[in-house]
């Protein structure tokens, strides 16, 4: 029941021309509903290829992905369109924001195709940007622009929140900030907020760490007591 | 190696990157072709014009002589300085009869040397008779026709040709008429239809009308050397030509002896065909009258048959009435008949009865007679036999007296006597016996004398009988000769009986006889009066034909007289000629000679002002398409510079020159650009003069194409291909590298977002939906590609517009001339002036169908105007008529709209084109002048909107109409044009409805331009929205990625991204109908055909298809481009910015 995330036997193989890759091979980890889960492992250790099937932005080789009691792992490109439409959230390395549009905007994209979005401009108030929301965002700092993605993915009320190195781009205490955010958010709206990141130091503010190297799942474990972000330092 | 290097790292990216490597390639091809093909159109058509003009040996200069030229005259020009050939040549203008059709044609002599034909279709002449026609007005399907000259023509001027028929042999293209124009005359209505070759020796003329020159000279057409070199010439040659004439002078008086020699044959001739007609003419009254006489004899001869008809008509009545009368006569004659032969038969069988009767009655007289006769013998008898008796007795007695005595003996005497009494007895009885006797004899004595008494009783009776015999012997006697006078009666009756029987019997033969008489009588007469009335149709026939002949012989008279008059007039005139030949000799009046170059002959100065009408186009189409083509490579070259920012940094920081850096982009863009104007230039220039000198074919009728390879140009198109290509990108690379390398790596800070002006109209930018204003942003977010795009996607539609444009101009231009400028459905041209009698029969023709007509009478003269001169048809109309119902022939209005009233005295109405072409504007002075260059001064009343034709139109009192615009009564027109046709006296007759379609069918091979701008402007299209929308793309793959991770739908994301596209076809739309405006007036005005001034005009459906069709091109590339678009990967939206 409390298995929000499931991964049973995944394998990712990539092929171009002659040459195969197996990015993933034999991924099983779950994730409960609620968890604050990072994973982490180091660059080329398929932490993409998972985040992008989880993502459904991409499909599986082989193996089953089930979330919320779904199984994403056959959906076609129409499903999974509407699974990310609907159910997944995605916070980018690079913000991904469209610079066309002002922050309340970005928020607002993403929240007009959704069936049940938040109101944007509370969102924004939630982030701590109530006095940005008209700027666009080469205006904006790289933690503000995060903070508005992060902004623009919780407005569409997903099931899951999917963070791609999320303090990648950003400097020390913004990303610190931004982890605050996200973990808050966790906490405060109980949704299932999934991190990957390289940097193992955020491994203690997990409620669940699952530990990635060369394509499968060499670790995962509960952490009974996550620390606050402002603890941890790296 | 390096070098190597950079030339891999190119050729990979152009493989990897061949839609942009196209974008540059193909706009510049379409450039270069457009500038170059349009530019070098004006070369090449020179040139081939050029080149066919040296082919044919076209001249250089005219000369003209009012005394025409010998050979001396030919043979002292040929002997010039720099002549490279001089040819005498005759040229006249004749009328000729084709098809029954009259028109006023150029006959020339056939040149070997100087304007040579060119054989179309068909063989030269061989023998006289034989002709060349003109291409432009007979096709292979005329070969073998046959023209004649009109005998309409002067006597004089027929008799200069040998023969007056001609079969058309072949068909050519002379150099002196390159174009559709064949030149003016003072014949007819002064333009000539068709021009004609034939062998000099066709032409009963002892000298040249004219004489051609040609230099040795190699110049360009219309150069300024050509002029130069001309120039120099010029007053040489005003002095030959003076030479020339002096030359001609001095053999006037050989000339006027042998003129004088030939028009007193000719008069002689003329007069024998003069008298001869006229004896024709004599010899046909009196045949008239004898024809009148002899239907007048036949007209009594008819009335006697008709009273002779009537008589025996009448006589046929009578005969009728007799029989009717006789009939029963005859009758009642036949049944007396019947009555006497009954009462001959009665009386026949009465007197055989009373024949037997009296047979009967001779019978019984000859029984009485016998009778009587027994009667008589019997008492003479008895008598004698009582006498004897007596004697007997009384001896009987005496001898019984004696026997008494002897009684016993005379007893027995008497008794044996008597009853021979008994022998034995005798004795006995003669006792008793005498006793007896004697008392017997007593007793025969008292018998005796009873029979005595009885006898004389007897002989009483005899007597008696006699007596009664007698009388019926008598009695007898008369019936007897009662029944001979009976039958002599019956003898007579029967007789007449026999008699009228014979005479029934004639008269029934006769009554027979009569009948039969009356009957075939009766057939006779309806014989008769068929005979008659056949006889009175022959004589109405006779009638009617007496009647025409002498209608013919009036016409003959009238014609006779006409023909006098001419002979006279033109004897008269040929004398006066002759005799002012001679006055001008005696006077030494030299003749006038004139001297004409090139520019004298219509299709050479035309030639060169429609040569040069590309051009104008060509300086307007291209710079637009390189300014495209610029902005094209300029926005290419930017974003693929952008996109390798990262490599040109690395490639900096590893410390490659800036140069070397560049010459990979330098040499992508400019190989690109070198091989789009290689392909654009060699395609431009043999595609668009090939087309447009097609399209010119309808005018002009000359050699074939020569293309040329124009250095200088193909220098230009690739400077200025290189200029927008590697100017651009060193412009574009430049900036990029004047940076550091460092921050090149670092991406670069993204375009920031910026409010629109839109956003500050809430009341718009609310109602925007949030995609919309996304679009909106987008769309000004990169100006410079906005620019680009509008002005691709204007020049798309407004070359579109442009395409329809000219198509509609000139499509309606037929249509709009001749139902809304000239309304009329034919224009007749008469071959002799309007007269009364004419008018007549135009009154008879309403039944066939005429609903009005206005006559005219039309000239063709120069107009002089404020700037030069051109030729104008002056149409001049009655001043009555014209007052009445001009306006419902001609629309008489402004290119505004405004009417323009009729024209009053010294007053003219000029069409828009010539006045806008001689400069001429409402009020001004022009004049009007003739071949003979009398002028006549106009104030212009009017510039009236016309399309077809230059035209002057004059009002006047005194006019001499020679043609007409005919309107027909609704679905008449072709059965009256039918009835003009039949009509004499008409010369030329055109159908407007035909003459619409014919245009219409010469303007449709303008269709090829139309396609060909349409297939420019797709090209431009293509190039544009491609190249535009393949940037926009790569430029935004993060951003579209990012949108598809946010779960847009396939055509979500499509809208998101191709909205702008739309929104931006719209705008260019919009704009390009501004511009499909402007370029259309711009390329109408440039068209400029001379006789045709086309509407500027653009109909509504055309802005609608232009507008569809940039749309179809737009959503086109749309689509090409969807594909690319969901093949962008969503894993894009983790890549950092690079």
């Amino acid at each position: 029941m409390n298995e929000f995330v499931c991964f049973e036997k995944v394998k990712k193989i990539y092929r171009s021309g002659e040459v195969e890759i197996e990015a993933l091979r034999d991924v099983n980890f779950v994730v409960e509903r609620g968890e604050f889960c990072v994973i982490v492992g180091a660059s080329g250790a398929g932490k993409t290829t998972i985040l992008n099937i989880l993502g459904g932005m991409d499909t599986l080789t082989s193996g089953r992905v089930l979330l919320d009691g779904q199984d994403i792992s056959h959906f076609s490109k129409r499903r999974l369109t509407e699974y990310r439409h609907y159910d997944v959230g995605f916070v980018f390395q690079f913000y991904n924001l469209v610079q066309n549009l002002t922050a309340l905007e970005n928020v607002e994209l993403a929240a007009q195709i959704c069936k049940n979005p938040l109101d944007a401009g509370m969102v924004l108030d939630e982030v701590g940007l109530s006095d940005r929301k008209a700027n666009f965002p080469a205006q904006l700092s790289g933690g503000e622009q995060q903070r508005v993605a992060i902004a623009r993915a919780l407005a569409k009320n997903p099931k899951l929140l999917l963070c791609d190195e999320p303090t990648g781009a950003l400097d020390y205490q913004t990303g610190k900030a931004v982890l605050k955010l996200l973990q808050s958010t966790c906490r405060e709206t109980g949704k299932t907020v999934i991190v990957i990141t390289h940097n193992s130091a955020l491994c203690a503010m997990a409620d669940r760490i699952i530990t990635v190297k060369s394509g499968t799942v060499v670790d995962m474990k509960k952490n009974a007591n996550p620390m606050d972000v402002a603890d941890i330092e790296w | 190696m390096k070098r190597s290097m950079i030339w891999k790292t190119t050729l990979r990216e152009i493989k990897g990157s061949l839609g942009r490597f196209l974008a540059i390639f193909a706009i510049v091809a379409l450039g270069v072709g457009l500038f170059a093909g349009l530019k070098i159109t004006k070369a090449d058509f020179l040139r081939s014009m050029k080149s066919y003009f040296e082919q044919q040996d076209f001249y250089d200069y005219r000369i003209l002589g009012t005394l025409g030229f010998s050979e001396e005259q030919v043979r002292l020009l040929a002997s010039q300085r720099d002549v490279l050939a001089a040819e005498g040549a005759v040229s006249l203008d004749m009328y000729y009869d084709q098809k029954e059709v009259q028109s006023v044609g150029r006959f020339h002599s056939l040149t070997g040397q100087v304007n040579r034909i060119l054989l179309v279709h068909g063989r030269m002449p061989e023998k006289e008779g034989e002709i060349l026609a003109d291409s432009m007005k007979y096709g292979p399907s005329d070969l073998g026709k046959r023209i004649t000259l009109s005998a309409e023509n002067e006597e004089n001027a027929l008799a200069q040709f040998k023969t007056d028929t001609f079969e058309i042999v072949g068909i050519i293209k002379s150099p002196l008429y390159i174009q559709y124009d064949r030149g003016n005359t003072s014949l007819g209505d002064g333009t000539v239809e068709a021009y004609f070759y034939l062998p000099v020796t066709s032409f009963d003329l002892d000298y040249y009308t004219e004489i051609y020159v040609k230099f040795r000279q190699n110049f360009e057409l219309y150069s300024d050397k050509y002029e130069e070199f001309l120039e120099g010439k010029d007053a040489e040659w005003e002095e030959l030509v003076k030479q020339a004439g002096h030359s001609r002078f001095l053999e006037l008086p050989q000339i006027l002896e042998k003129a004088r020699k030939e028009l007193e044959e000719k008069r002689g001739e003329a007069w024998d065909e003069l008298e001869e007609a006229r004896i024709k003419l004599e010899d046909a009254k009196a045949e008239l009258t004898e024809g009148e006489k002899k239907l007048s004899e036949g007209k009594e001869e008819l009335e006697k048959g008709h009273k002779d008809l009537e008589k025996a008509k009448q006589e046929l009545e009578d005969g009728k009435r007799l029989i009717d009368e006789k009939e029963p006569e005859l009758e009642k004659g036949k049944q007396e008949l019947e009555e006497a032969e009954k009462l001959i038969a009665d009386s026949e069988a009465a007197l055989k009865e009373k024949e037997a009767e009296y047979e009967q009655g001779k019978k019984t007289l000859d029984a009485s007679k016998m009778t009587l006769q027994l009667g008589e013998m019997q008492y003479k008898l008895t008598m004698e036999g009582l006498i004897s008796e007596q004697k007997t007795l009384d001896t009987a007695n005496k001898q019984l007296e004696d026997r008494m005595k002897r009684v016993k003996a005379l007893e027995e005497f008497s008794e044996g006597y008597g009853s021979s009494d008994s022998l034995a007895a005798q004795i006995k009885e003669e006792k008793e016996k005498l006793r007896k006797e004697s008392e017997e004899l007593k007793k025969k004595t008292e018998d005796l004398h009873n029979r005595y008494l009885e006898c004389l009783a007897l002989e009483e009776q005899v007597n008696q009988g006699r007596k009664d015999y007698n009388a019926a012997v008598k009695q007898l006697e008369e019936g007897e000769k009662a029944l001979e006078e009976g039958r002599a009666r019956l003898l007579r009756g029967k007789q007449e009986v026999l008699e009228s029987t014979a005479k029934l019997k004639q008269g029934e033969a006769e009554l027979r006889e009569a009948k039969s008489k009356i009957h075939s009588g009766e057939k006779e007469i309806s014989e008769g009066e068929k005979t008659l009335a056949e006889k009175e149709k022959e004589w109405e026939q006779g009638k009617t034909d007496l009647e025409q002949g002498r209608e013919e012989w009036k016409k003959g008279e009238e014609e006779y007289g006409d023909a006098l008059a001419e002979f006279e007039a033109q004897i008269g005139r040929a004398e006066e000629e002759i005799q002012k030949k001679q006055e001008q000799y005696d006077r030494g009046e030299e003749p006038e000679g004139y001297l004409l170059g090139r520019d004298t002959n219509i299709g050479y100065v035309f030639f060169e002002n429609d040569s040069a009408i590309v051009e104008g186009i060509a300086n307007v189409f291209p710079v637009f398409f390189f300014l495209v083509a610029a902005l094209v490579c300029v926005t290419t070259m930017n974003r693929m510079v952008e996109e390798q920012r990262t490599q040109i940094g690395i490639l900096k920081a590893l410390g490659y020159s800036d140069g070397r850096i560049m010459f990979k982009f330098i040499f992508y863009s400019g190989l690109a650009a070198l091989l789009g104007c290689v392909f654009g230039y060699f395609s431009g220039t043999i595609l668009f003069p090939y087309i447009i000198w097609t399209v010119y074919g309808i005018m002009y009728k000359a050699g074939p194409i020569a293309f040329t390879f124009s250095p200088v140009l193909f220098g230009v198109s690739l400077a200025v291909s290189l200029l927008c290509s590697v100017g651009t990108t060193y412009f574009s690379c430049g900036r990029e590298l004047t940076s550091q390398a460092a921050s090149l790596m670092r991406p670069r800070t993204p375009k920031a977002g910026k409010r629109v002006f839109l956003e500050y109209m809430p009341f718009v930018w609310k109602r925007l939906s949030f995609l919309r204003k996304v679009a909106v942003r987008n769309i000004m977010r990169y100006k410079k590609r906005l620019f680009m795009m509008v002005l691709g996607i204007g020049g798309c539609t407004g070359l579109l517009v442009t395409g329809f444009g000219i198509k509609d101009s000139i499509v309606g231009v037929a249509a709009a001339q001749y139902k809304e400028v000239m309304s009329f459905d034919l224009d007749i041209k008469l071959q002799r002036e309007l007269d009364d009698k004419f008018l007549s029969k135009l009154n008879k023709l309403r039944e066939k169908g005429l609903e009005d007509y206005l006559p005219y009478q039309e000239n063709t003269l120069e107009l002089v105007g404020r700037e030069g001169q051109k030729n104008v048809t002056v149409i001049t109309f009655p001043k009555k008529l014209a007052e009445e119902k001009l306006h419902t022939y001609l629309s008489m209005k402004t290119e505004k709209g405004e009417s323009i009233p009729v024209p009053g005295p010294g007053e003219i109405i000029l069409t828009d084109k010539i006045a806008r072409q001689l400069q001429i504007k409402v009020g001004d002075r022009i004049s009007l002048r003739d071949d003979k260059r009398q002028e006549k001064s106009y104030t212009v009343l009017g510039i009236m909107e016309n399309h077809i034709f230059n035209y002057a139109f004059l009002v006047q009192e005194e006019c001499h109409p020679k043609a007409l615009y005919v309107k027909a009564q609704e679905d008449k027109m072709r059965r009256l044009s039918a009835a003009f046709l039949k009509t004499e006296g008409v010369g030329n007759l055109s159908v407007t409805e035909d003459v619409v379609i014919r245009f219409d069918n010469m303007m449709a091979s303008m269709n090829l331009i139309v396609i060909l701008v349409t297939f420019c402007a797709a090209g431009l299209a293509f190039v544009v929205l491609f190249n535009l929308t393949n940037i926009n793309i790569t430029e935004r793959i993060r951003e579209i990625a990012t949108i598809k991770v946010l779960g847009f739908f396939a055509g979500e994301t499509a809208l998101y991204v191709f909205r702008e596209n739309l929104v931006l076809t719209l705008l260019g739309a919009i704009v390009g109908l501004g511009m499909g405006k402007w370029l259309h007036a711009f390329v109408i005005h440039s068209i400029d055909f001379d006789i045709v001034d086309f509407a500027v005009r653009i109909f509504p459906q055309s802005y609608v298809y232009s507008v569809v069709l940039t749309f179809v091109f737009s959503i086109a590339v749309n689509l090409l481009m969807n594909r690319k678009l969901e093949n962008i990967s969503m894993t894009e939206s983790l890549k950092s910015v690079d």
